[in-house]
């Protein structure tokens, strides 16, 4: 029955996480990451490509999170999102690392 | 400073030079290990830092405001009474944005609210970056009359600090504005153009954030367009010799002259027809142009005697290069390689001299660079602290690495500049005073007068600004 419920938990989590993307999200993305991501310029990580992101995730997003805020190899501090604030950059995160909602 | 216009990716002609050096060297560049967590600057106190795109400039704003709507803007204003640095897309070298108390976002007013199908004027969002709005006209059958290479910026940031491209007979971005909305300090909402609030519209065309938020701006756009871009590498004095021909007879161009070589590049633009834009879009360099240029950086780091070879052998395997496409497209470029510049416009008159000296400087000096120095024309205006006002001119860009030292180097350079009255960029890196700029803009104090007025309190000062503008007792 636990099992059950957690399961019932991921997959409305799975599935609100699909319908629930702020469109502003998708804005951001557009404007600062998908110039470098989309396209996986200067070897960055392609968006929606989980693939590409699973060994920097298993360092953990807090780590991720830090590379975004600080810069990482090309990546300027703040992932080209200059007036990104640390919620902007924390769902950007979650937007670019999995596969793109249908 | 688009380092792709070397095609460096097509040609892999200056990494090769560098990586045949890599490997002689044994693994001095090449095996390095790869740090897994940025340097960069951290939350401090669940503080997030604000740094622009370089790096050279941190702070960390203690609010972060992001107004929905004008409504929303104008009631910030007016219900709080601290400091606010409006922030673009973080293009800038010099303090224009750091503060400690509000970095506001402009985010939200994004896009072009209004086109005007007759007069071709177009009124797009403050926070519009150049990229999407060269896209939105591009789908409009509109086109702006020029473009900077660089299109990341937002709008009222390329506004405010008249970021230009290049082309005699082009002004910066601000020569092209119409009209725009400002809200004052006391979160009054002012029209301004040519016929409304004519003072403030003058100084607004180039605002260095001072005299308070641009919500939207008004250009001058014109029909669509498509663009031929032919790069060729020339023996240096056969380059000089043919510049000003080139800056006569054609669209607009610009030359990267290479420290310690004896060879440039020139970079050629004209209007052709769709059809043949068609028929000859061929694909754009894209890569790793960085790495390249990183790993010769390396190489010369660690046998600086190299460097002269290297510097001197590695241009002449580079061809002509042509590329066509819509006007967009051949202007934009992806930016992945960070750096650090100083610019500073000097009388066109005088550019090709005072590019000359600066090039024959670093030799002289043997000065530790190996970054391309841009020079391009920018035609007059009568923007009170446009580098362009009541004179045309030669901007010359210096740069480095973001994370090479760069300010011994941009001082000497600064030097040369001063001798033919430059006038830098209010975004890049630069060390004048109130004095230089009272001396070098003859609508100083006019400018000063008026920022006085519309921001009383001075809300829109930061440190930066502080240089320039000081309290007046």
């Amino acid at each position: 029955m636990r099992h059950k419920i957690i399961l019932a938990a991921l997959l409305s989590f799975a599935s609100l996480s699909s319908w629930a993307i702020d469109p502003f999200t998708v804005e951001l993305y557009q404007t600062s990451c998908n110039i470098c991501h989309g396209a996986g310029v200067g070897d960055a990580p392609k968006s929606f490509e989980p693939d590409a992101w699973a060994e920097r995730l298993e360092k953990g997003k807090d780590v991720l999170l830090a590379n975004a805020i600080g810069g990482f190899k090309g990546m300027p501090p703040l992932g080209m999102c200059s007036d990104c604030t640390q919620e902007d950059l924390v769902d950007l995160i979650d937007y670019m690392t999995v596969s793109k909602a249908q | 400073m688009d380092i792709k216009k070397f095609k460096l990716s097509r040609r892999h002609a200056l990494k090769t030079a560098g990586m045949g050096f890599v490997t002689g060297i044994a693994g001095t560049t090449g095996c390095s290990s790869t740090p897994e967590l940025s340097s960069g600057p951290q939350p401090i106190n669940g503080i997030l830092p604000w740094s622009n795109w370089s790096g050279n400039q941190v702070s960390y704003p203690a609010e972060r405001a992001r107004p929905r709507n004008l409504e929303g803007l104008v009631k910030l204003l007016k219900e709080t009474n601290g400091k606010i640095r409006a922030v673009g897309a973080g293009h800038s070298f010099s303090g224009l944005v750091p503060t400690n108390e509000t970095l506001l976002s402009m985010a939200r007013f994004r896009g072009i609210s209004n086109i005007n199908t007759e007069t071709k004027e177009v009124t797009a969002g403050a926070g519009t970056r150049l990229a999407a709005l060269g896209d939105e006209l591009w789908e409009n059958d509109l086109g702006m009359i020029n473009m900077p290479d660089i299109n990341t910026q937002a709008l009222a940031g390329a506004i405010a600090t008249s970021t230009h491209g290049t082309g005699q007979k082009f002004g910066s971005l601000s020569k092209y504005v119409t009209g725009l909305t400002l809200v004052t300090a006391s979160g009054e909402v002012m029209k301004c153009s040519a016929t409304e609030n004519k003072d403030v519209f003058d100084a607004a065309r180039c605002n260095i954030g001072s005299l308070g938020i641009i919500t939207d701006i008004t250009m001058q756009m014109r029909d669509s367009y498509y663009l031929k871009e032919r790069s060729e590498m020339l023996p240096i004095d056969e380059a000089f010799e043919k510049m000003e021909k080139l800056r006569l007879e054609k669209r607009h161009f610009e030359a990267y002259g290479l420290p310690h070589a004896n060879h440039m590049l020139l970079i050629e633009f004209d209007e052709v027809t769709k059809e043949e834009s068609d028929a000859m879009q061929g694909q754009a360099a894209s890569g790793d142009a960085y790495q390249t240029f990183r790993t010769l950086a390396d190489v010369i780091d660690t046998l600086p005697f190299l460097r002269g070879a290297v510097m001197s052998i590695a241009p002449r395997t580079v061809g002509v290069e042509e590329r066509y496409g819509p006007w967009n497209k051949i202007f934009g470029n992806v930016r992945d390689m960070r750096f650090n510049e100083m610019e500073y416009t000097v009388p066109a008159e005088d550019g090709l001299a005072c590019f000359r000296e600066v090039l024959n400087t670093i030799k002289e000096k043997d000065i530790d660079i190996i970054f391309p120095i841009e020079y391009r024309y920018v035609a007059e205006d009568d923007i009170w602290l446009s580098q362009f006002y009541k004179r045309a001119g030669a901007s010359i860009s210096v740069h480095n690495f973001h994370d090479k030292p760069y300010l011994p180097y941009f001082a000497e350079m600064e030097a040369i500049f001063d001798r033919y009255q430059g006038r830098p960029h209010w975004g890049k890196v630069h060390n004048k005073t109130e004095a230089e700029f009272a001396a070098l803009y003859p609508q100083w104090e006019a400018f000063k007068e008026l920022r006085q007025r519309l921001d009383p309190e001075r809300r829109f000062i930061n440190e930066h600004l502080e240089n320039f503008f000081p309290a007046i007792s």
